[in-house]
């Protein structure tokens, strides 16, 4: 990997998805090298398997390639924009395969540091991301947890309640009240 | 059901479609209320914008460099960098750029590594078949100086891991004879070039193929122990610019093995 030459902004990477838009090959290298730990980060934490993560790293880059011109800065700050093209890949990615080959055990406590991101690694993402970060933080753990996996790992109500062994109903009411805690905590209307 | 008697239901509902809990004939009765109702259509982008950013707070992970090597192939990115290059012929191997050794890493691990066992596999099976006695693997298309002895077989494999096609390097007569496994994939117009890998610096040119990938290719000077694996891109006709680095996909590749 080469030396970083810029900073990890939304600005520097709006600005090189802007590049990216007009097939500015060196511009997607430089968008790799700033972006692709972190996507990659997000990749393993749905997946859990290495192999699948980077196939799905790879056809995000390709994706990213293929519809910069899409991204609106308007709409989303690039990490987000660029996150959920890897979220869907992934989710897509899950669907596909087996399901069950998911290691439940590592990908859960993966999912459960995510609660604890350390300040340093949050200078990198988007403002949202870091009040969100904050605001999950003053979730119940298992509330949190159930959150998570809804999200990051598209499961319905019934597939965490399994996982995480609770009737349907807790997992329900875990859920509905954590959405109403991030509602407050982070605004809105 | 009028809906916005309810806000406080909109909203739950919202989140969770949003979230993705909330699923089947509920989540698409609700996608139409969205696709015509401008508030319940803002209560989605408003959950929206609160929590697509977890996808950001994963914990950063270092990529394998494996990964780039792959985009940069898919989409072609390598072949567009080496066509504005000035083509020039260089028969002296040429010192190579940085983003090849990332190139090589990666298709040197694929070949050693994934279909590593399988070439042992079919080593095997080849020896029993292949020749010290007997007739060459292919009807000779030039004419043999005397019977053909095998020194090393690659079985090179596509990326799916399935055989496409075996190499029998005859070390003492200097010739390669190439025949099909699998089903050649070439491009109308293009074709294919063989390479070999050497366990360490850049791949090394060792010609054209026929497009049946079935005869006989001379090695020249090359010498088979100088390398760990054998591969087959695709170029243009005539072959890479650069006979130190493919310009096209590099699309089978496979360990090459000593016959002894």
């Amino acid at each position: 990997m080469t030396a970083k030459p810029r900073e990890l902004t939304p600005e520097t990477l709006a600005e090189l998805l802007e590049r990216v838009a007009k097939q500015d090959a060196a511009a997607l290298r430089e968008l790799y090298d700033l972006a692709a730990p972190k996507l990659f980060g997000l990749a393993l934490r749905i997946l859990s398997k290495h192999e699948w993560a980077e196939e799905v790293l790879q056809d995000s880059f390709v994706n990213i390639w293929r519809f910069a011109g899409d991204y609106r800065r308007a709409l989303s700050a690039p990490m987000t924009w660029m996150s959920a093209i890897v979220r869907n890949r992934a989710l897509d990615h899950l669907r596909r395969v087996n399901t069950q080959e998911t290691e439940w055990s590592d990908a859960l406590d993966d999912l459960l540091a995510a609660g604890d991101p350390d300040p340093e690694a949050l200078t990198a993402v988007s403002l949202q991301a870091r009040l969100l970060a904050g605001c999950m933080q003053q979730l119940e753990p298992a509330q949190r947890q159930a959150v998570a996996l809804a999200y990051l790992r598209d499961q319905s109500h019934s597939e965490i309640a399994e996982v995480l062994t609770v009737p349907l109903g807790t997992i329900k009411s875990w859920i509905r009240r954590g959405l109403a805690k991030l509602k407050t905590c982070l605004g809105g209307e | 059901m009028n809906l916005h008697r309810y806000p406080q239901l909109v909203d739950l509902l919202a989140a969770e479609y949003v979230l993705g809990t909330l699923r089947g004939g509920a989540r698409r009765r609700f996608q139409r209320y969205a696709d015509h109702d401008t508030t319940i259509r803002k209560a989605v982008d408003e959950w929206q914008r609160r929590i697509s950013p977890m996808a950001e707070l994963a914990e950063p992970r270092m990529p394998p460099a494996a990964v780039w090597d792959a985009i940069e192939r898919r989409l072609g990115l390598t072949a567009a960098r080496d066509a504005a290059r000035p083509r020039t012929v260089v028969e002296t191997p040429a010192r190579p750029a940085r983003s090849l050794f990332e190139n090589l890493a990666f298709w040197r691990g694929w070949a050693l590594g994934v279909t590593g066992l399988a070439a042992v596999a079919v080593v095997v099976a080849v020896r029993s078949l292949l020749p010290s006695a007997t007739a060459p693997v292919t009807a000779p298309t030039v004419a043999q100086q005397a019977e053909a002895t095998v020194s090393h077989v690659a079985v090179l494999n596509n990326k799916d891991a399935h055989p496409v096609m075996l190499v029998a390097w005859d070390e003492a007569h200097s010739t390669m004879t190439v025949q099909p496994l699998g089903k050649v994939d070439l491009p109308v117009g293009r074709a294919m070039e063989l390479w070999g890998i050497p366990a360490s610096g850049h791949p090394v040119s060792l010609g054209m193929l026929p497009d049946s990938a079935n005869g006989k290719v001379t090695a020249g000077q090359q010498k088979p122990e100088s390398y760990a694996a054998l591969a087959v891109s695709i170029e243009a006709p005539g072959g890479s610019p650069d006979h130190n680095a493919p310009s096209g996909p590099v699309v089978y590749t496979g360990k090459l093995l000593p016959v002894s």
